[in-house]
């Protein structure tokens, strides 16, 4: 039986590809109850023969070979074929913990949560060191999602939420799915974490430090000049999840649109920080302007960080201190 | 006419045998090797500084090379010495070959051309002199005798930062840290100065990779690119003793070579950390150890790490005994520094990966995933990289030690091209041209 499907998004990743793998498949025991999907996403380089070297060499890992569509592509096409009971993505630049991984693929096998979260780390090349997320230190009960902010006590609980740190129910999941992630658009992760919400009716915090998210590739879209160059997709990916704020399927689930509209005020400041901490000129500075009124006149209800007319200055100087 | 074995360069360069440098054991291996015949002009024993590591390379001649040591105190007079014996000695000579480490060999070369200006000029680049990522990252770095530093440093109850704020030594550190980056700066003026003059005079500029290679012909110097080659780093399988690997019942993994706080085995240490959190009887399954100058920072991880039982940290040892140690180990550890920060390929190679090859052991490179080394690992298939992500170690440690992961599968076609016999043959083809007046 697959307990857990492993969708790898891979984009000319091929010194990175082997890493990733070579964590999930260390443990021999584990390898019959993955299922791992390499996505190639239209590489230019040798991505696509470092994942067949693997799927010739594993059972248990299988290559998907499509045309360049972006991130939410790649993680739309592994969720169509997915055998795992459960669903994750592991970007191919990233990796798991060794040492928890096995335990935690096992305790899936029992596991009846829509929504498993794990303690994750970010693992900063720079200077070689990590941060933690930590999201329990014992296993939790199951949790009824409606009451999710009552039990847990971490107030910053989905502040520190993210794709890494969850394992989603494959079924769950599909059954919300809809037409998907935005494809060719970067920061599509945030519309996993909100599908992913929505589809949970359950909850279970695993005390297993899994998710290993790597920091210091030079064209990490999380770098500051990549933010600011595809600013535009993060805009779309707000604009998605503003109007799933008042979509029918938040009917009755006010938890879930009080967690929505942290997550988009947390993805607001994040945002506006893209044009405070670049180069920009005015042109770009006036495109935040814009946004920032209509997301004050569609959505009032939505928290939005202040712009100040000091930073608006500061863009008119080209972002120069 | 003479032959090419009677043809004979003047070479200066500060680092050689019998001091022990890098830089030194390079420029030997090349020189014993090549056709020609060398005069090497280096400084004499006096002069030897902490990259010397206080070990005697006395062993290492070749029958082709002769040292002239300098009896000069310092740089500044090693370069009056230098010209004054080339130009009184000019006749001997064919041509002459400057070795950077430091950047006084390129000028002794620069005042003989200028001096000479139909001698035939090699000038050979280990590390750029111009725009260093270790510059730019001790550029960044803010003076250590801050009160706000010492703050970070020790969070001081409120009289002892009164007492430190007055402190007349702190204020005289920070004015002593301020001059030395002050002159470092103005200095680096100059460099760039030696550094255009070279490329502009010199004949032939060598490269160790293709890195640093291209990076060199940026901007204003793309109109020399074809003045420049590419020498590899190389082993030379005539050093290297007959024994074979120790009887042991461990796992032997070696480092040979100077660690600091940038190139730091700390990653490594941590890794060791984890997995003994997970192994208590690890010491009986591995043995690593460490030759030459560690950091304290580093010796802090080991304690840290608990993992004294299985990391020896030994003296240095002169070349000829590494090229023993490295026989006789099962994995050998390349550790790069840690330039992410800097640099998005690793541009540097390093010495050492080549001594390392000649053994055709595993090796495990923790270096950047794009780079020099990692293109020689990767072509040679002598090993694993790895990043400096303590994480990532852990992952290829435990395939090695409970796996017995084995990646080495070597390339020979590859691993001839470091081999100081093939490397010199295509350097001497070089200088061969040049004699001939066939180089552009």
């Amino acid at each position: 039986m697959k307990l857990l499907s492993v969708a790898i998004p891979s984009y000319n990743v091929q010194f990175f590809l082997p890493r990733c793998l070579d964590s999930l498949l260390y443990d021999k025991e584990t390898r019959d109850y993955l299922d791992i999907i390499i996505v190639n996403d239209g590489s230019q380089d040798e991505t696509l023969a470092v994942a067949k070297k693997y799927a010739k060499e594993y059972d248990c890992v299988r290559v998907i070979d499509k045309e360049n569509g972006g991130h939410g592509s790649t993680v739309n096409s592994a969720l169509k074929v997915a055998k795992g009971k459960y669903f994750k993505v592991v970007d191919a630049d990233d990796w798991v913990n060794i040492f928890d991984f096995k335990d935690f693929v096992r305790d899936l096998k029992e596991e009846v949560a829509d929504i498993v979260v794990c303690n994750y780390k970010q693992d900063i090349l720079y200077d070689s060191s990590t941060q933690d997320f930590i999201f329990c230190d014992k296993k939790s009960e199951l949790i009824n999602a409606g009451k999710i902010q009552d039990e847990i006590e971490d107030e910053n609980f989905f502040f520190k939420f993210s794709m890494h740190s969850m394992t989603v129910k494959t079924d769950s999941l599909r059954a919300v799915w809809g037409s998907g992630l935005l494809e060719k658009t970067f920061y599509v992760d945030q519309q996993f974490v909100a599908l992913s919400l929505l589809s949970a009716k359950t909850y279970k915090l695993f005390n297993y430090d899994i998710y290993r998210y790597f920091i210091g590739r030079p064209d990490q879209s999380m770098n500051p000049e990549s933010f600011f160059k595809h600013r535009k997709d993060h805009e779309r990916v707000l604009k998605w999840l503003l109007a799933l704020t008042k979509s029918n399927e938040l009917q009755d689930k006010d938890y879930l649109k009080t967690v929505l509209q942290r997550q988009i005020t947390l993805m607001l400041r994040t945002h506006y920080a893209i044009y405070h901490n670049n180069s920009q000129r005015l042109a770009a500075y006036k495109e935040l302007v814009a946004f920032n009124a209509w997301v004050g006149e569609k959505y009032p209800e939505i928290k939005r960080p202040q712009l100040s007319k000091k930073m608006l200055l500061k863009s008119a100087a080209g972002g120069k201190k | 006419m003479k032959t090419n074995e009677q043809k004979r360069g003047f070479v200066i360069s500060w680092f050689y045998p019998p001091g022990n440098s890098s830089e030194g054991l390079v420029t030997y291996k090349l020189l014993k090797n090549s056709q020609y015949a060398y005069d090497v002009f280096t400084r004499g024993v006096q002069n030897a500084t902490i990259w010397d590591r206080k070990v005697d390379e006395s062993k290492l001649t070749a029958d082709n090379v002769t040292v002239i040591m300098s009896k000069s105190k310092n740089p500044r007079q090693w370069i009056d010495e230098a010209v004054e014996y080339f130009l009184q000695n000019s006749d001997k000579y064919d041509f002459i070959m400057s070795r950077i480490m430091g950047v006084e060999a390129h000028e002794v070369a620069l005042r003989i051309k200028k001096a000479r200006p139909d001698v035939k000029w090699i000038a050979s680049f280990g590390d750029p002199l111009v725009d260093s990522p270790y510059i730019r990252i001790r550029d960044k770095q803010d003076n250590p005798h801050l009160l706000s530093k010492y703050v970070e440093r020790e969070s001081p109850s409120l009289p002892r930062m009164l007492k430190i704020s007055v402190s007349p030594v702190r204020h005289a550190k920070k004015y002593v840290w301020n001059r030395e980056r002050r002159g470092e700066k103005a200095g680096a003026g100059q460099l760039k100065k030696v550094n255009d003059e070279t490329f502009r005079l010199a004949d032939v500029l060598i490269f160790n990779n293709k890195y640093q290679y291209e990076r060199a012909f940026w901007n204003g110097m793309k109109k020399y690119k074809s003045k420049g080659i590419i020498v590899n780093h190389s082993f030379d399988l005539d050093l290297y003793p007959k024994t074979k690997k120790k009887d042991s019942k461990k796992l032997r993994f070696c480092y040979v070579g100077h660690l600091d706080t940038m190139r730091n085995a700390s990653a490594l240490f941590d890794a060791l950390g984890m997995l003994a959190k997970h192994d208590p009887e690890l010491h009986k399954k591995v043995a690593f150890n460490f030759f030459g100058h560690m950091s304290d920072m580093d010796k802090s991880k080991i304690i840290d790490n608990g993992i004294a039982k299985m990391v020896s940290v030994h003296k240095d040892i002169d070349y000829l005994e590494s090229l023993k140690e490295i026989s006789e180990s099962d994995w050998l550890i390349l550790i790069d520094a840690n330039l992410n920060k800097e640099l998005d390929e690793y541009i540097f190679f390093p010495a050492k990966l080549a001594d390392y090859l000649a053994v055709k052991k595993n090796i495990l490179a923790i270096t950047q995933l794009k780079g020099a080394t990692a293109d020689i690992v990767r072509e040679t298939r002598c090993g694993q990289i790895v990043t400096h992500s303590a994480d990532d170690i852990a992952i290829y440690l435990s395939k090695i030690i409970y796996q017995g992961y084995s990646p080495a599968n070597y390339n020979d076609d590859e691993w001839k091209k470091y081999d100081a016999r093939n490397v010199a043959k295509e350097y001497d083809k070089t200088v061969q041209k040049l004699l001939e007046g066939k180089w552009h």
